[in-house]
């Protein structure tokens, strides 16, 4: 099966600054993606790109189209949340399913409706009468009943309370993911999608310091809580990174293999959290 | 439902664990169902490839059977098989240490099981 | 079609004063009428109707001719009326269409969704020059309608003679064809004033009235220090209100309706040769020059990064 998204030397600069510089990925089909960076990173410019929203330099392919061209057929094909609320406040939640079920070939009003049951929000309401959680529900509703083969979420539990964040995931995983359609995400929270992904992305300055399946980032990465008298042992393996806690130190170490850092102590696999800290201020691999 | 799950073992690895502690305490019975790779999936908040991963270890095992078409299903006498496995752990791996400490302290065994006894019986 | 057609019934949602201003404004219409007249009634008046000074007490002395236009130039008096209010509503929402999602934000809603932004301008461009019109005249229709029957059923109830000769299906055809007819070769003339207001619209950063209104303004003052001149105050008010003396004789003015020597005089104002109009430089340079806003328009929607 083709790629869903494939860039080569993808660069876009903003008065100078370079936000995205010389990347390139390959998405797979049925893979959830996370892509990780702090602001200004370059994940917004990443992710408007493969939207169409943006030009940019090198080659970028979306389900084998240049998205920047055809962003109008491309949206037939592919989903997108970008941020909490950007639903227009003056719209009423049955006249949101009927005008998409006009325009959108792949929307299925009645499977929106289904989803909205479950929840408080009723068919009469504006959009500015619902709280953030709800406005997201009606938004993750309208996206779900689209059969689009790529879904963009940029952000799309910011702000919202546990609750919603839940229930927002278990939706997604539940009666959407079928092992074909393809999730790109982009939080900060990567705790709550941790387990969630398939692959990983963490992007810097504009450039990709991670790109790998989560099943290789197990293999590779291992932290390791040593033992004081092993700890002079331990650096000569040249950890990327070095961290303390409760006066012990632990080691994070890449692509060094596991029974050589066995006798050293405590094995841990490392969270996306702590590796994402890793990965920018380590020590380059 | 917060799984919390350790650091040290693969999660797919730890969802085989607790389906099996399930099965030990009688919560699953042999012959009940699993809940469907989705509903786990979205219920822990985990990709649906890591609970097949968990589900197939299960199946690796001869404790869970696929049935076509209709999902994951306890095998009969998995429990049993599992209790087995567990007192021969135990008795292996466990006891000999429990046992030497028994000792070290000069413990009578007989009066350790009346204070077993006596405080499930409190309990 | 069916798009374009959701496109332009989200802009009426999104634009409720389209809808509500014109219907607002007949049902006042409506109301003062019918409410002066039962108030009159009920202090011990009488309804009559009163043209140049005169009381009517009969419509029989005057000849068909006059008769018939009565209605008619009613339905007209109605028609300005709820122009001069579409002629303010209507920039307004032409200047707000392509700035209102982007100060929310929810483009980005309306981006991730299989619609050209071409389609998108070009809805919102028929909701101007079309649709918002469509309902203008179809409340200034309903009103007139109304009042004349009312009206009639009073006089004729008053005692009046001759009501019937005001109700001639000739005149009465003319006007309810002619009314959207010339309305339209009306709006055509405002086309490129309407996609100013877009262009604007689609470029402002904030404030779009400023940036509509502000350009012509400074071109003014410009001309003026520079030259001396007048010629872009003139061009400019030619453009906003030089269809009325293109398409109407209005040599003798406006006078409305009097009674002179037992003859109702005044009336209609005489079309033009709509022909020259249709043909002429002016008309075909105001649609080029729209044609060139609404491409400036989409082309801001399509390339412009909003985000």
């Amino acid at each position: 099966m083709s790629p869903v998204i494939q860039a080569e030397g993808l660069s876009k600069s903003y008065a100078g600054v370079r936000a995205l510089d010389n990347v390139s990925f390959t998405v797979e089909p049925g893979r959830i993606v996370g892509l990780i960076g702090p602001n200004g990173a370059g994940k917004t410019t990443a992710l408007k790109a493969i939207l169409g929203l943006t030009p940019y330099s090198g080659t970028l392919s979306v389900l084998g189209h240049d998205p920047y061209r055809e962003r109008g057929r491309l949206m037939q094909d592919v989903s997108f949340i970008a941020d909490v609320a950007t639903l227009p406040r003056w719209l009423r939640v049955r006249d949101a399913l009927e005008f998409v079920a006009r325009i959108h070939p792949r929307f299925q009003a009645d499977r929106a409706r289904a989803f909205l049951s479950r929840t408080e929000v009723r068919q009469d309401a504006r959009v500015r009468e619902l709280s953030k959680g709800m406005i997201v529900q009606l938004h993750l509703a309208l996206v779900m009943a689209i059969d689009a083969r790529l879904l963009v979420l940029d952000e799309p539990t910011l702000g919202l309370d546990i609750l919603y964040r839940k229930a927002f995931y278990e939706a997604l995983l539940n009666d959407y993911f079928d092992g074909e359609r393809t999730i790109l995400v982009t939080t900060h929270q990567v705790e709550e999608i941790e387990y969630i992904l398939t692959d990983l992305m963490f992007i810097q300055h504009g450039r990709l310091v991670l790109n790998s399946s989560m099943d290789a980032v197990q293999d590779s990465f291992v932290e390791v809580l040593i033992a004081p008298e092993r700890v002079a042992e331990a650096e000569q393996l040249r950890p990327l990174y070095r961290r303390e806690m409760f006066g012990k130190k632990l080691f994070l170490f890449e692509g060094v293999a596991r029974d050589r850092l066995a006798g050293l102590g405590e094995l841990h696999r490392p969270s996306v959290a702590d590796l994402f800290v890793a990965k920018m201020k380590g020590a380059p691999a | 439902m917060e799984p919390n799950w350790n650091d040290t073992q693969p999660i797919y690895r730890q969802l085989r664990d607790r389906i099996v502690t399930m099965i030990l305490e009688g919560v699953v019975n042999d012959g009940d169902a699993l809940p469907s790779v989705r509903q786990v999936a979205g219920e822990y908040q985990l990709n649906p490839l890591t609970v097949l991963k968990g589900y197939q270890a299960l199946v690796d095992e001869e404790l869970v059977e696929k049935k076509r078409g209709l999902g994951m299903y306890v095998k009969a006498g998995a429990r049993k098989a599992l209790l087995a496995d567990e007192r021969r752990r135990f008795l292996e791996e466990q006891w000999p240490g429990i046992a030497a400490t028994i000792r070290r302290l000069g413990f009578d065994p007989k009066e350790l099981m009346d204070q077993v006894n006596g405080q499930e019986a409190r309990s | 079609m069916s798009t374009f057609v959701a496109l332009l019934r989200r802009e009426l949602w999104e634009h409720r004063s389209l809808v509500i201003v014109p219907g607002a404004l007949a049902a006042l219409i409506l109301a003062s009428v019918i409410g002066s007249s039962i108030y009159g009634l009920l202090h011990g008046g009488a309804i009559g109707l009163i043209i140049g000074g005169h009381a009517m007490d009969s419509f029989d002395s005057f000849s068909d001719a006059k008769s018939g236009q009565f209605i008619p130039a009613f339905y007209l008096g109605m028609l300005i009326c709820f122009g001069v209010v579409l002629s303010v509503s209507l920039p307004l929402y032409l200047i707000d269409c392509l700035y209102s999602d982007r100060r929310d934000r929810s483009i980005l809603f309306w981006k991730s969704l299989p619609i050209s932004d071409a389609e998108t301008v070009m809805s919102k461009l028929t909701t101007g020059l079309l649709v918002a019109p469509a309902v203008a005249l179809i409340a200034a229709f309903v009103t007139t309608f109304v009042l004349a029957v009312a009206g009639s059923i009073v006089l004729w109830l008053g005692g009046v003679e001759g009501v019937s000769s005001l109700w001639q299906p000739g005149p009465l055809m003319r006007s309810i064809v002619g009314a959207p007819v010339i309305a339209l070769l009306i709006l055509l003339w405002y086309a490129p004033v309407a996609a100013w207001c877009l262009l604007a619209s689609a470029w402002a950063p904030r404030a779009p009235l400023l940036w509509a209104t502000l350009p012509p303004i400074a071109l003014i003052i410009a001309e003026q220090v520079t030259f001396r001149t007048t010629h872009v105050p003139e061009f400019l008010g030619d453009r906003m209100g030089g269809v009325f003396w293109r398409l109407f004789d209005t040599s003798g003015g406006f006078t409305g309706f009097g009674v002179h020597d037992g003859e109702l005089s005044g009336g209609l104002p005489a079309v033009r040769d709509l022909v020259a109009y249709l043909t002429s430089m002016d008309l075909w340079g105001g649609i080029a020059a729209a044609a060139v806003f609404t491409a400036g328009a989409i082309a801001l929607r399509r390339y412009r990064d909003e985000t």
